[in-house]
């Protein structure tokens, strides 16, 4: 059985994008299945509702939203105003040329997993979509299978079964599990003869892709051919050693994703992921909750882009960072802040044009209405950026807009209206 | 529109009457519905009308203002069109019949549900469509079938659900079953008789009093529940009411030996505290009670050490273990106090600071009264008990609640209410049935303590369930009048299959496809109708074996949607979508995989040091080595990590391959160096056996004893082992002794006591042969197979 044929066979099992193996690689072709051009996508989850407020929207004590400084001591980094708080002033003007912030979108509700669903596929109802992130390393692995292609730490992280979900908790055992035949003591001992693990190996393949082939029911093949895929790209594992820091163990957990996912990314095995930092759903003590979070938030993405940096990955990265909702524009009586349907997100990399805000909450932090034609925020437009809106312009931007799947994975898109949010 | 289309086709069809649609209304111990008996093939059940003709039409036509968070959500034509609601379906039936019935007087006594959308009757909406369209053909079709119910079977004018889909036989049946509830291989005699008579009601009931069954068990529930991801689970138990909730913190712990035993109170109390909840389930289901005692027992289940936290008391002032009075925990009837796993059930006294009166039992109302629950879904001031709320609903009445509201209007519109998540149409639609539970949990604090309330609990809510309102004079032990309406609830048993569902399978039930747009609309609706039966039927099953939850284990394990194996054909791209969820397919966690490693190979995966590689949970939880391995393999910590995968991945893929090779070579050896009549993997075969009939036969062996699959000698699949076996054999006997041909067996994979029993046995150490690395080459040609990953 050829590589084609196989193709065929995994197209039939459900996974059409991943190819579970290609028997007797070459050196040549080896290489050929790693991610070494293209772009990564990266969602950075503020996951239980940021307050944007506290950084990319400021407000200040002159609205009516209950915030902790002056409205008169809003500073800009270039055409981005930021709340003087947390970590923003720092990262503000290091990043606000290439920095696009989107305010004022609305994902309509406000209970954590819809919202999540909404804000990270696009789509508010169906349980079936896959997040951008899923959908673009799919797209992009056009039938590599690679051991981490989306690899998530957490989050919404649906993957509409177009590709199975990798999480990988601890590094330790990485060096072991990528060498198999191997004596764990002497790992230059294999098992057994060359010829008996390619007689195996042959086998293996051979009877994989029979079963492949028989009419087993839809939800088996698809099992079957991600269990084959998986096998066949566990061997790429071990490239993720070379890029990882000598510091990992000391790491924050937070900067620890992020130094495995971009080690990951740089050996090629993975496309896409999501970082998910949590703790934003401050109900209570909201004020010093959210900024200690929002601190930790920011400086991680300032981690992410100076070690994607020194791996000479910065450029492929682009960065998707935002929350399922954002805090409500009052304090409770607990001094904590609710739930609230409208937020933002912030956007960096190839394609993004920086140094712009786009959209706007109006003093009291409701979702202003907005020109598409004019991308500018006006007050009597009923029209609101959402998720739908971004992800449409994302999926353009990267080139997935007409991949065939998105017949079955539409945006309901009732507006039918193009938004060039990046450019 | 593809969805009128259908509906114009289906009414075309001579309509039969057909009685019983199911019921809708949650409430007190509420009818599951009808078994229809009828078998007329040309006969559209009302419900199947409604289902896929009706509710897709008013879904589009209706949903932007009849919706409960739509400017028409306080009519009495309030509809759902989310799928928080399992059973929205029959919802939406109930609420369209209603109002189907409601006949105009007006207007010739023509329903309002037709005479509204015409606008024939004010409609604030207007007229949505034409009287000759083709919505108002459907609406006048179902108005004249509620007039005079469809009596057919349950038959459609469409091919049965799983036309041409083979069942797994008698044997695949027993062997899945006998795994994964018994963890254990069936013996010839189940086998036998499996093969001759199917496989009985009795047999599933046998392996499900055996040990490992409640193993399985409580690993399931607590994926549904994770209270084992409880770190401190002490700090869940309210040091007013329970003094001695850290007791073995005040054992010495200097001496190696008081180490020890401080170490053994500690892990023994934690286990017991932690593993509470999930043992008063197992405890249940072993005694064959009505599993509505989970919500009401009155006690709680203990192991010796937890008993001395739950019941120790005290002086007043710092503890002293010399003053503590651990009498009542001495008195219990522990077989063996000193195991942690002994649990038994106890009563806890009132008194303290739990509001209980000291002359009082504790309120104790199973799960719900838990603290050990609750503290897993710790809360706010500010959103007391929501979240719990929230479990409450998703695990007890298979509702999600943030499901229920996914197309609220415009948000900005909140500012206009003072108390909007009452007043607020958008906010109500889920707080109305959230809040009223979150009050009823009201005397459990952040932490999950018992404390009389005191807090600011928004007293627009009154505490109740479902629109029952709590009597005052309940105020004391809300939560005994929870579990005492949930168990009446409809939806509980309903429920309580879905979880059943979910311990075999690792999935969640289908929900119902709310978007009329989507490809294979009809098909996934589809899909979810034919699950949903089963879930009704499975549940009709649960509480006439008087809730006995091993029925419904039992009923989804003889499911035919379950057994559903192989297709007669290829299938389209649309039956495809139909039979989606059909099939139990489950990627066995590491716990399952350890288990069923046991019952193979007599013994799990093993590092060198004899660690146990996929340790299960517990081990992982203590950090213990290897836990990175667990971890990788799908493990859950039940904090962090709360799901498990449904497919692999590439790190599952290394484990995957990892495991093969390791396990191969652990084993082949080792089961050579037994007594032939004690070898599970090479029974009767000389280890330098080279015959071919004596290969084959040992092949047959192992694709059963691994894989489940029985075949013949001359089978394709024994000729390719074979061939695979022979090569190897060849290949080494030509180059031993060559570079990569070491003589030796290779024993370094095995630990030091195996690798002694094995030189025992062979002492020359040599694979002259090189049979051994033949058969371990064989072995991992099987480990490496789907049907030893998955079930």
């Amino acid at each position: 059985m050829d590589r084609r044929d196989f193709m065929k066979l995994a197209a039939l099992s459900g996974l059409a994008v991943v190819t579970p193996f290609a028997p007797e690689l070459n050196a040549a072709e080896e290489s050929d299945e790693l991610y070494t051009t293209g772009n990564f996508f990266i969602a950075f989850v503020a996951s239980g509702g940021w307050d944007p407020t506290n950084f990319c929207d400021p407000k200040g004590k002159a609205s009516e939203v209950d915030q902790a400084y002056e409205t008169a001591a809003i500073p800009k980094a270039g055409e981005i105003p930021y709340a003087p708080l947390n970590y923003s002033p720092t990262f503000f003007p290091k990043y606000n040329s290439e920095l696009l912030v989107i305010n004022g979108i609305d994902v309509i509700q406000n209970g954590h997993r819809a919202c999540e669903r909404y804000t990270w596929t696009g789509h508010l109802t169906s349980k079936q979509h896959p997040t951008f992130a899923a959908f673009y390393a799919a797209k992009k692995s056009e039938g590599r299978p690679l051991p981490l292609g989306y690899l998530s730490y957490g989050a919404y992280s649906n993957t509409g079964d177009l590709l199975p979900i990798s999480r990988l908790r601890g590094t330790a055992a990485l060096a072991k599990i990528s060498k198999p035949h191997a004596f764990a003591a002497d790992d230059e001992l294999p098992f057994r003869s060359d010829f008996a693990q390619n007689a195996v190996k042959q086998a293996l393949q051979e009877r994989q892709a029979s079963r492949l082939a028989a009419l087993k029911l839809p939800k088996t093949k698809t099992a079957m051919g991600s269990m084959y895929s998986a096998q066949l790209s566990a061997s790429k594992l071990k490239a993720i050693e070379a890029h990882l820091p000598e510091d990992l163990d000391s790491l924050s957990a937070l900067k620890k994703q992020i130094a495995v996912t971009l080690a990951a990314c740089k050996a090629g095995i993975c496309i896409s992921a999501n970082i998910s930092y949590g703790g934003f759903d401050t109900h209570a003590n909201h004020e010093t909750s959210q900024n200690a979070r929002l601190n930790t938030y920011l400086e991680g993405v300032d981690y992410l882009l100076e070690l994607a940096e020194t791996l000479g990955i910065r450029e492929r990265i682009l960065l998707m960072m935002s929350s399922e909702f954002s805090r409500t524009p009052r304090l409770n009586a607990g001094n904590g802040k609710d739930h609230w349907a409208v937020g933002s997100a912030m956007f960096m990399g190839p394609g993004i044009r920086g140094n712009r805000v786009i959209g706007a909450t109006d003093s009291g932090q409701k979702a202003q209405g907005f020109d598409p034609t004019t991308m500018s925020a006006i007050e009597d437009k009923t029209f609101r950026i959402r998720p739908q809106h971004i992800h449409k312009n994302l999926r353009k931007l990267t080139g997935i807009f007409d991949a065939p799947e998105t017949v079955k994975f539409n945006l309901e898109d009732e507006d039918d209206i193009d938004i060039d949010f990046f450019s | 529109m593809k969805s009128l289309i259908a509906a114009i086709f289906m009414i075309s069809l001579t309509g039969c009457l057909l009685e019983g649609s199911l019921e809708s209304t949650p409430g007190p111990k509420a009818d599951l519905g009808k078994n229809d008996g009828g078998s007329n093939d040309d006969c559209i059940s009302d419900e199947l009308f409604f289902n896929r003709t009706v509710n897709t039409m008013i879904t589009e036509n209706c949903s932007g203002c009849h919706a409960a968070t739509g400017v028409a959500g306080t009519s009495s034509f309030v509809l759902n069109f989310s799928g928080g609601y399992a059973d929205y379906l029959e919802r939406n039936l109930a609420t369209s019949q209603s109002l189907a019935k409601q006949k105009n007087p007006d207007f010739e006594n023509r329903s309002n549900l037709i005479l509204k959308p015409l606008d024939i009757a004010k409609h604030d909406g207007g007229k949505l469509f034409d009287a000759d369209s083709a919505e108002a053909l459907i609406l006048e079709e179902f108005v004249k079938r509620i007039d005079n119910p469809t009596e057919c079977g349950d038959t459609l004018p469409q091919k049965p659900y799983l036309d041409g889909i083979k069942p797994l036989d008698n044997y695949q049946q027993l062997r899945r079953a006998t795994l994964l509830l018994a963890g254990r291989l069936p013996t010839q005699e189940e086998i036998t008789l499996a093969e001759t008579s199917g496989v009985s009601d009795a047999r599933y009931d046998a392996l499900m009093t055996e040990d490992a069954f409640y193993g399985f068990l409580e690993r399931g529930w607590n994926d549904i529940l994770h209270t084992r991801g409880i770190e401190f689970p002490r700090s869940g138990i309210d040091p007013g009411t329970f003094p001695l909730r850290a007791w073995w913190n005040s054992l010495p712990n200097v001496t190696a030996a008081e180490k020890a035993a401080f170490a053994t109170a500690r892990y023994g109390t934690s286990r017991g505290l932690r593993q509470g909840p999930l043992k008063l389930i197992s405890h249940v289901v072993r005694g064959d009670k009505p599993f509505t005692e989970i919500l009401t027992a009155n006690y709680a289940m203990v192991n010796y050490f937890s008993a001395k936290a739950y019941l120790g008391t005290k002086p007043a002032g710092p503890l002293d273990l010399a003053t503590a009075d651990f009498s009542a925990a001495d008195a219990l009837p522990f077989v063996d106090p000193t195991d942690p796993n002994e649990f038994i059930p106890v009563t806890f006294p009132g008194g303290g600071t739990s509001g209980v009166p000291a002359d009082e039992d504790y309120y104790h109302a199973g799960l719900l009264s838990s603290s050990i629950l609750w503290h897993r879904y710790t809360s706010t001031a500010t959103n007391l008990n929501r979240a719990r709320s929230r479990v409450f609903f998703k695990v007890f009445l298979d509702t999600n609640l943030e499901e229920l509201a996914p197309r609220a209007g415009d948000a900005n519109l909140i500012v206009n209410y003072t108390n909007p998540t009452k007043d607020f149409n958008q906010c109500s639609v889920c707080h109305t049935p959230m809040d009223p539970v979150a009050a009823l949990l009201q005397n459990f604090t952040t932490a999950g303590y018992r404390r009389p309330y005191g807090g600011t609990w928004d007293p627009s809510y009154t505490p109740g369930l479902a629109g029952n309102l709590m009597p005052a004079d309940r105020l004391k032990d809300p939560e005994r009048w929870l579990g005492e309406q949930t168990i009446i609830d409809r939806r509980f048993p309903l429920a309580m299959v879905v979880n059943g569902y979910f311990l075999l399978t690792g999935r969640e039930r289908l929900e119902a496809t709310t978007d009329t747009s989507a490809l294979y609309f009809t098909e996934q609706q589809r899909a979810y109708e034919e699950q949903r039966k089963e879930i009704i039927r499975i549940a009709k099953a649960f509480v006439d074996s008087n809730y006995n939850f091993k029925t419904i284990l039992k009923e989804w394990l003889k499911s035919p949607l379950l057994t559903a194996d192989i297709s007669d054909t290829e299938l389209s791209a649309e039956r495809a979508v139909e039979l989606g969820e059909v099939g139990l397919v489950n990627l066995l966690s590491p716990e399952d995989l350890s288990t069923k490693m046991m019952a193979i190979f007599g013994k799990s995966w093993q590092a060198t040091n004899a660690k146990p590689v996929l340790s299960d949970f517990a081990a992982a939880y203590d950090g213990r080595d290897y836990a990175d391995f667990y971890y990788l393999y799908d493990g859950i910590d039940s904090r962090e990590l709360t799901t498990r995968l449904k497919n692999p991945n590439g790190v599952n893929g290394a484990v995957m391959n990892l495991l093969a090779e390791e396990m191969a070579c652990q084993n082949t050896a080792f089961d050579f160096s037994k007594p032939a009549d004690e070898r599970l993997l090479f029974p009767n075969l000389d280890r330098l056996n080279t015959d071919e009939s004596a290969i084959r036969n040992n092949l047959v062996h192992l694709f059963e004893r691994i894989l489940g699959q029985r075949l013949a000698v001359d089978d394709v699949e024994i000729d390719k082992a074979y061939a695979l076996w022979s090569s190897i054999q060849q290949d080494g006997v030509s180059n031993m002794g060559q570079e990569g041909y070491p003589e030796s067996m290779m024993l370094s994979c095995n630990t030091a006591p195996e690798r002694a029993l094995i030189l025992a046995a062979i002492p020359e150490d040599k694979d002259s042969t090189y049979t051994v690395r033949a058969w371990q080459s064989v072995l991992v040609y099987l480990l490496s197979d789907y049907s030893f990953f998955f079930e």
